[in-house]
């Protein structure tokens, strides 16, 4: 195993995540290899000066973090709702306002079509029955009294 | 005990495992305290508000540090900073104590702050998995779930950040800066 590769090793087990079966390996390269050995502490005191830095939750934020959680979910909810969403509520509203206006209107043309025919087929039979009573009419005399001829006669 | 209660009980939970955790990992990503506040409160709003909807709750680790990793990629996204400048160090006063120690101290302190420099000088998806693994206490294979990359990925990218860091630290101890 070359150099490199037992430096992975040693931070493998630093970081918790060495197999069990190869850490009695690298105790054993450890005992026998100095430049692993200073690799090794090297590390470990880097870690530890890197986990000095950790540092506490501070106790203003978590009073910031629950007091934001008792006053503005609710309205966050809402205004984060409407303010991500507006464009897409504001084009559904119309869509929709789109819709049942043109429904509205169609309706509106339908009917007024079938008025019209109705009123095309009375008009239509109205005209047949004037023929009608036009044809069943009796032919027409004009006569003079008492003895005169025919002055006007209707041809029909 | 209603469903607003179980909600909070629940949240709190969550909240205290891992509040230390996303914190310090927020903390040293952006290195600015009152940025660090704000991503690190609404990342728990953000918890609160969807915790009903988080079906699997083994995975709240993953959602807390990608809405947290998202939240930090999102304000200097909105802000235009390019991702690989986004450490401005945080300045901090030593605190100097009147010690026998006080040497010992101040060393410590160099190094600590020659660490977190050295850090900063990173490449940013490098620094970020250092980060989750020493402030996230994450696993190799947790870190490659959050950032989408492989577990292998994940190991070299320690392995070389922490060689560097070495060799930084052995610099240290040699010249005695």
């Amino acid at each position: 195993m070359n150099k490199s590769e037992l430096q992975v090793m040693a931070n493998q087990y630093l970081d918790g995540e060495l197999d069990k079966g190869k850490e009695t390996f690298l105790f054993t390269t450890l005992a026998e290899d100095e430049e692993l050995r200073n690799y090794f502490k090297d590390l470990n005191a880097i870690k530890s000066a890197v986990q000095d830095t950790v540092e506490e939750f501070p106790d203003y934020l978590e009073e910031r973090i629950f007091y934001s959680m008792d006053n503005k979910p609710e309205q966050n909810l809402f205004h984060g709702f409407f303010n991500k969403n507006l464009f897409t509520i504001l084009s559904y509203s119309v869509a929709i306002i789109l819709i049942v206006v043109t429904v509205f209107f169609y309706s509106q043309a339908s009917e007024y079509k079938n008025k019209y025919e109705v009123k095309v087929e009375q008009v239509s039979q109205q005209n047949k029955m004037i023929n009608l009573l036009y044809n069943s009419l009796p032919v027409t005399e004009v006569t003079t009294v008492p003895d005169n001829q025919i002055v006007v006669r209707a041809k029909m | 005990m209603s469903r607003n209660n179980s909600n909070i009980v629940e949240f709190t939970l969550i909240y205290n495992r891992h509040k230390k955790r996303i914190y310090n990992f927020v903390l040293k990503m952006v290195s600015d305290r009152m940025l660090c506040d704000d991503i690190v409160q609404d990342v728990f709003m953000k918890l609160y508000q969807n915790l009903e909807k988080i079906r699997n709750k083994n995975s709240i680790i993953y959602w807390l540090f990608r809405t947290a990793r998202n939240d930090i990629y999102d304000y200097y996204r909105s802000k235009r900073i390019k991702v690989d400048q986004f450490n401005v160090a945080d300045t901090e006063d030593v605190e100097v104590r009147s010690s026998d120690n006080l040497e010992k101290e101040l060393e410590q302190n160099e190094l600590k702050d020659l660490i977190m420099g050295e850090l900063n000088k990173m490449d940013v998806g490098q620094r970020e998995v250092y980060m989750l693994k020493e402030y996230g206490g994450l696993s190799y294979k947790e870190i490659s779930v959050v950032m989408g990359i492989d577990e292998n990925l994940v190991k070299s990218r320690l392995y070389k950040t922490r060689q560097k860091l070495i060799n930084k630290f052995a610099k240290f101890y040699k010249t005695g800066v």
